[in-house]
């Protein structure tokens, strides 16, 4: 007997999330009591949380100097391996995009779960990604169900993985995660750790000195101010007020902002529902996947509260035999 | 006039003097039934304030329209956090005085009157006087739900005002608490006592009108305090704090610090945190205070509509609103579901106070019954249910051209019954989790009544985005009350 070896796929990029934050309610739009807002001439926060990000996306949402400091958003496989060592038939993943979809009733993409404390935790960082539709392209798929009595019956209904999921007419529908009574159900999917003064995270970004970091961004944003206060710019005012909220943000919330570009939250659980790769990538991979579990492990984390970005890596395991 | 302290147990319990000298006054509580009566004053002006605060910044706009820029909208945004975050602190001050109240053994507090609107502060009471004697008038106040505007900005800067020489970077005057030369005061408020509860038993019986400051007992934020101050550090520690019940834990964060309470050193300071707080730390006025706050926005706004006259960053809310003057139907019964919760979540609040139990304590066993109550009350109750039932009501229409409302904070008579019923140490019903198992349920089935209903909201982009905050507090509120059920039994999940 020997183990099941695994290909495993490195992703790894920066997201975006315009999410709501405490003491805000979880779907507020503009943000008010939270650090988190949609300042004048963006559309309203929506929760999402996006790997992928589309160019009028950026136009619209992606602040400065998000992009004049490296930061654009776009999760990506960074590399492939085989029993821990480079595998060269993956290189055909290399670079391909990576993203999560699917939607629930409440919100049109997947979301950090936790209600202000209903289905999570925000004291303690519980929070479940959720739905959980991953995918690398068009070749690879990985669903896995919240409830996991929603993988048995699924694939007791359609055994070939077919039928569309999510809270639409004519789709399977999933439990959602605010009519599972109990956490222990979704245990799995909460993050199997949290730290708050993460090296790595830090390190992702190149965020050493959190506090320059901000200072930083606080000169940009005033200097950003002097230039439209003197020049001609038609939505001039909108521009500078919006400017001022964000350095409001920066100065009134301190820490809670500031620290969090070390945060680095968690989470690993096995993939329970639909398991695909295309048969395109599966001849360029030159093996036969298994029937064992696939297995996700990833982290979120160096969250910047003012750009609503952060940063993702991890790793897709599947078990693999190489073709001899 | 000095106080000779009492001699026996029962005069520093239950003020049984026996000489006019021994008597508490509105300046020296030394026994502990006064100083409980006036702390029910000082949770009842917390909670007042929290409200006042709280229906104006829900009437704040979120979106440019024709009286709003979108860069004015930004300015507006800031003001709304600002004021959130005062009326986060009120509750916090709210949770102090409740936490003496464990310390000393006395039940929860969290009950107002019904009529708090009609018991006015008035500004000579508040000890600001004009330099010079200039002879201005002070305006009257009244504790009032009222929309954003310059009116409201005085009232709130006046009542969190320190004493005038307290005051830095004066203006020419005291304005927010006088009025303006030429202005006519408004037609005397009903003279009922802002202060209720601590009647000073050298007091007059309740005049139709308040002649001076003695007659109203403690007539300032800072002389309620002050009192309780003096009623703590006089009153036998051992005797004060002979039964104290188990602290509510609340997590330091937003702007909110809930000290623990256990003795006196840490009720003085729970006093001190809520005057540095409101009107400042009088020896270091660089400290930003509730008074700093609302006096820069107050001066923002007039500069602001001096800029723009036609600038106005409030939704029209009715003020006091009251269920049965809402013409509009669905509206109507949204401000009843509204009231229903903000009772519930009273009752909540009352049972946690007296009946905590430390999650990991010894005492932390089935039946998880002070846990259930803990982990739904506040963010999940305050944030996801009250708050965000206050903002649907703000965008539907009462039913006149124009206009809207926000929450009245009305308490149910039954609540209210049942919650000074409690005070007098009868009625179980705050000890039995199916009281508030049945609320929660009753809840959720009013608010899928009223997603069954939205389409009778005519305007359509309205009815859509009520219907979709609807249906996300209908499903809050469905865990909820299963998450009640479920540490009840089984304690607080481990992971959260």
């Amino acid at each position: 007997m020997s183990a099941t070896k695994l290909l495993a796929i490195n992703f790894e990029g920066y997201f975006m999330c315009r999410l709501a934050t405490d003491p805000d309610p979880t779907n507020e739009r503009r943000g008010t009591s939270g650090y988190t807002m949609a300042v004048a001439g963006e559309d309203d926060l929506d929760q999402i949380l996006r790997l992928q990000v589309t160019k009028e996306q950026k136009a619209k949402w992606l602040r400065e100097p998000a992009l004049a400091n490296g930061i654009d958003p776009g999760v990506k496989v960074s590399g492939v391996s085989f029993d821990g060592k480079p595998y060269a038939p993956g290189e055909a993943l290399r670079g391909q995009p990576v993203n999560l979809t699917g939607r629930s009733s409440s919100f049109a993409g997947p979301t950090f779960q936790s209600r202000n404390n209903i289905v999570g935790s925000d004291d303690t960082m519980a929070f479940a990604v959720d739905p959980f539709d991953f995918r690398i392209g068009d070749s690879v798929r990985a669903l896995d169900f919240l409830d996991p009595a929603d993988a048995v019956l699924y694939h007791q209904r359609y055994p070939d993985g077919t039928a569309e999921i999510g809270p639409g007419d004519g789709c399977f529908p999933t439990t959602e995660i605010w009519k599972i009574a109990n956490p222990q159900i979704y245990l799995r999917r909460l993050p199997f750790a949290f730290s708050a003064t993460s090296t790595e995270a830090q390190e992702a970004v190149g965020a050493y000195d959190m506090y320059r970091w901000f200072r930083d961004r606080r000169r940009f944003l005033e200097d950003s101010i002097r230039r439209l206060e003197t020049g001609n710019d038609p939505q001039r005012e909108m521009k500078i007020q919006s400017a001022r909220s964000r350095i409001f943000q920066i100065e009134e919330w301190g820490l809670r902002v500031i620290g969090k570009l070390a945060f680095q939250c968690s989470w690993q659980h096995n993939i329970n529902g639909i398991r695909h790769v295309g048969e395109d990538l599966a001849r360029q991979l030159n093996g036969t996947i298994g029937d064992e579990p696939w297995n996700i492990s990833y982290w979120c984390g160096a969250w910047d509260g003012d750009l609503l970005t952060g940063y993702m890596r991890g790793t897709l395991t599947m078990p693999f035999t190489p073709a001899s | 006039m000095s106080t000779t302290p009492p001699t026996t147990r029962a005069g520093w319990l239950n003020c049984e003097h026996r000489t006019d000298q021994e008597r508490c006054t509105a300046k020296s509580i030394i026994c502990r039934k006064h100083l409980v009566e006036a702390l029910k004053d000082g949770a009842e002006l917390e909670h007042y304030l929290m409200c006042m605060y709280l229906y104006a910044a829900l009437s704040l706009k979120r979106y440019p329209d024709e009286a709003c820029t979108a860069a004015q909208v930004e300015v507006v945004r800031r003001w709304a956090s600002q004021i959130f975050m005062v009326a986060r602190q009120e509750m916090e001050h709210l949770a102090l005085v409740n936490g003496i109240f464990s310390a000393i053994g006395a039940p929860a507090y969290f009950i107002h009157s019904d009529d708090f609107q009609n018991r006015p502060l008035q500004s000579f009471q508040l000890n600001v006087h004009a330099d010079g004697g200039s002879g201005l008038e002070p305006k009257q106040f009244a504790f009032s739900l009222d929309r954003f505007s310059p009116s409201t900005m005085d009232t709130f800067s006046c009542v969190e005002s320190p004493p005038w020489d307290k005051v830095r970077d004066k203006p020419d005057e005291p304005c927010w608490c006088f009025l303006k030369p030429g202005e006519n005061a408004a037609p005397a408020l009903s003279a009922r006592r802002a202060f209720r509860h601590f009647s000073p038993p050298a007091a007059v019986p309740q005049a139709n009108t308040l002649q001076a400051v003695e007659e109203a007992g403690a007539g300032t934020v800072v002389e309620l305090y002050t009192a309780a101050e003096h009623a703590i550090n006089t009153i036998p520690e051992d005797i004060l704090f002979a039964k104290p019940g188990n602290q509510v834990y609340v997590i330091a964060q937003y702007d909110i610090y809930v000290i623990p309470v256990t003795d006196r050193s840490s009720a003085l300071e729970a006093i001190r945190l809520i005057l540095h707080q409101g009107e400042g730390n009088l020896s270091d006025p660089a400290v930003t205070s509730h008074f700093d706050t609302f006096v820069r926005i107050r001066g923002d706004l007039n500069r602001m509509q001096h800029e723009d006259p036609k600038f106005d960053p409030a939704l029209n809310l009715v003020a006091n609103p009251r269920p049965e003057a809402i013409p509009n139907e669905f509206t109507r019964d949204m401000l009843k579901v509204s009231a229903y919760s903000y009772g519930t979540m009273l009752m909540v609040l009352t049972a946690v106070y007296d009946h905590y139990v430390t999650t990991g304590s010894a005492q932390d066993v089935y039946p998880h019954f002070s846990e259930a109550l803990f982990e739904c009350v506040f963010a999940p109750m305050m944030t996801m249910v009250i708050r965000k039932q206050g903002e649907i009501l703000t965008m539907l229409p009462t039913g006149r051209a124009n206009e809207r409302t926000g929450p009245a904070f009305d308490i149910p008579a039954d609540v209210k019954a049942l919650l000074e019923s409690h005070q007098a140490g009868n009625g179980p019903e705050l000890t039995n989790i199916d009281t508030f198992v049945d609320r929660f349920e009753h809840l959720t089935e009013d608010v899928l009544a009223l997603v069954g209903r939205v389409n009778e909201i005519e305007d359509e982009v309205c009815r859509e985005r009520v219907r979709q905050e609807l249906e996300f507090l209908h499903q809050n509120a469905y865990r909820m009350t299963n998450n009640l059920k479920l540490v009840y039994q089984q304690g607080k999940f481990s992971q959260f």
